[in-house]
């Protein structure tokens, strides 16, 4: 065992005392004493571990702590061997080898045993240690990189696309038939059928959904008018709105259509040019109108 | 047409605009009639507001009501005794609109338009209809104690027709303006 450094009982000899140490055991030697001095002055016991930690910046979080707890059993010197040895075990594992060896009843000797069957685990910052299970401190399995698989069968869009490039490709082949062209006229070439088709096929896309919105509108499946545009129409005729997915009131709309419109009139307002609440009245009505015949085409 | 929904509700108060809206429970149901009224034409002046929105914000409700729901009636039967009050505490005059709503008059032009207008047509057809009955009766088959009050209303009515001309008047063109179709 190395030398014990002497006891020293002010700041600054602790200070050097810690610095100079070179062993793990002698750290926690002066760790011990600065203890001491802090619990013999005015400081409380929580006070202390503050202290301790400001006074002394490379002392770890609980490591002083640790290092008592090793130093005040009476059968850790086989532990301070292996802490300065050239295993370098770690405090904290001193510790649970301790808190295990209690716990089980067992000796620190047999603990030992078993911790020396218990495979190496070596950390980033280069230290390792004993450990049974992978716990936190094994590696990420990484998964084998995987390709994915083939797609076997392309999107229905994805394979008219291709059809419909390879036709174009077919069809500029015939026309080319004949002509000598270099590499770089036919990439070029390739290139403007690439964008001569995207164009078509973009304006094919858009006359479809046309084509798709008319026959829609013919068989009467257009889009429902929103619920809120028809609750605020009825808010705008004062009548109460109906409930989702029923008509409205168009007899009372009727009814409040004419009374607003007379209020809201300008030949009943000295000609006022503001039309805001007469064009208002107006277009709610329209509104619920347009309303109730999506609702029911027949109706109307 | 289409519309979009935002730019409905111009002349109407919809119930978000009162939303904003703390009423005094403690107060009689025409105090806080009127005093949402009166907040009501200081915020959104010239605003109707229908009944169903009037009952949210006076009752201090948190959804608006159905405009057949029983408060709305009651608040409406308020309106009259709302209306004095209005009067006394911040001179406006309250503007009905049959079916659709109320609304506290916004200045002095437009109390006359829409209520000075209409109780001087009001009071011109009643002193019309006074012109009329007196016409029809004979003075002489009263009795005596109805013959002493009969004159006094015929002295009355000597002067209707000037004042009916006065009437016309004033507010003749106005009441043109205002008249239903």
């Amino acid at each position: 065992m190395n030398a014990l450094p002497k006891a020293t009982m002010t700041l600054d000899d602790l200070k050097l005392d810690y610095a100079t140490a070179s062993t793990e055991q002698q750290k926690a030697l002066v760790c011990r004493q600065a203890w001491d001095l802090v619990l013999s002055g005015p400081h409380e016991k929580v006070e202390a571990r503050d202290w301790l930690a400001k006074e002394f910046p490379d002392l770890g979080p609980y490591q002083h702590e640790l290092r008592l707890i090793v130093l005040n059993n009476p059968n850790a010197s086989v532990l301070w061997d292996r802490i300065d040895g050239p295993e370098k075990m770690l405090v904290g594992t001193a510790c649970s080898l301790l808190r295990k060896a209690r716990k089980q009843g067992k000796s620190l000797t047999e603990v030992l045993a078993e911790y020396d069957m218990l495979p190496w685990k070596h950390l980033a910052d280069g230290t390792k240690f004993r450990c049974a299970s992978a716990g936190r401190h094994s590696q990420k399995k990484v998964a084998p990189a995987t390709l994915a698989a083939p797609r076997t069968k392309l999107s229905a869009a994805h394979a008219g696309w291709s059809k419909f490039r390879a036709f174009g490709e077919q069809f500029m082949n015939e026309l080319l038939e004949g002509m000598v062209l270099t590499d770089a006229d036919r990439a070029a070439l390739q290139e403007r059928l690439d964008v001569v088709m995207s164009q078509a096929q973009a304006e094919m896309k858009l006359a479809v959904k046309r084509l798709r919105e008319h026959s829609n509108l013919v068989k009467g499946t257009r889009e429902v008018a929103s619920r809120s545009k028809v609750v605020a129409a009825c808010r705008s005729l004062a009548i109460d709105p109906p409930k989702p997915g029923q008509p409205a009131d168009l007899d009372q709309a009727r009814k409040q259509k004419r009374r607003l419109a007379r209020a809201f009139h300008p030949d009943t307002n000295d000609g006022v040019t503001d039309l805001g609440g007469y064009q208002t009245t107006l277009a709610a009505y329209d509104t619920l109108e347009e309303y109730n015949q999506t609702l029911n085409p027949r109706a109307s | 047409m289409t519309v979009i929904a935002s730019e409905l509700n111009s002349n109407i108060l919809s119930p978000r605009d009162v939303a904003g809206y703390k009423s005094d429970p403690k107060q009689p149901l025409f105090k806080r009639l009127a005093e949402f009224l009166q907040w009501a034409a200081v915020k959104h002046p010239k605003k109707i507001s229908p009944w169903n929105v009037a009952t949210k914000a006076v009752m201090g409700y948190d959804r608006t009501p159905s405009m057949t729901f029983k408060e709305v009636a009651h608040l409406r039967s308020t309106s009259s005794r709302a209306r004095l009050f209005l009067m006394d505490k911040y001179q406006r005059d309250v503007v009905c609109i049959v079916g659709v709503g109320v609304r506290a008059s916004a200045g002095d032009e437009d109390t006359y338009k829409t209520g000075m207008v209409k109780r001087a047509r009001v009071l011109d057809r009643a002193a019309l209809g006074v012109e009329r009955t007196a016409a029809i009766i004979d003075i002489k088959n009263l009795s005596p104690e109805s013959r002493a009050g009969m004159s006094i209303i015929l002295g009355v009515c000597k002067g209707l027709p000037a004042l009916r001309e006065r009437l016309m008047l004033s507010a003749g063109k106005a009441s043109d303006a205002g008249k239903k179709p």
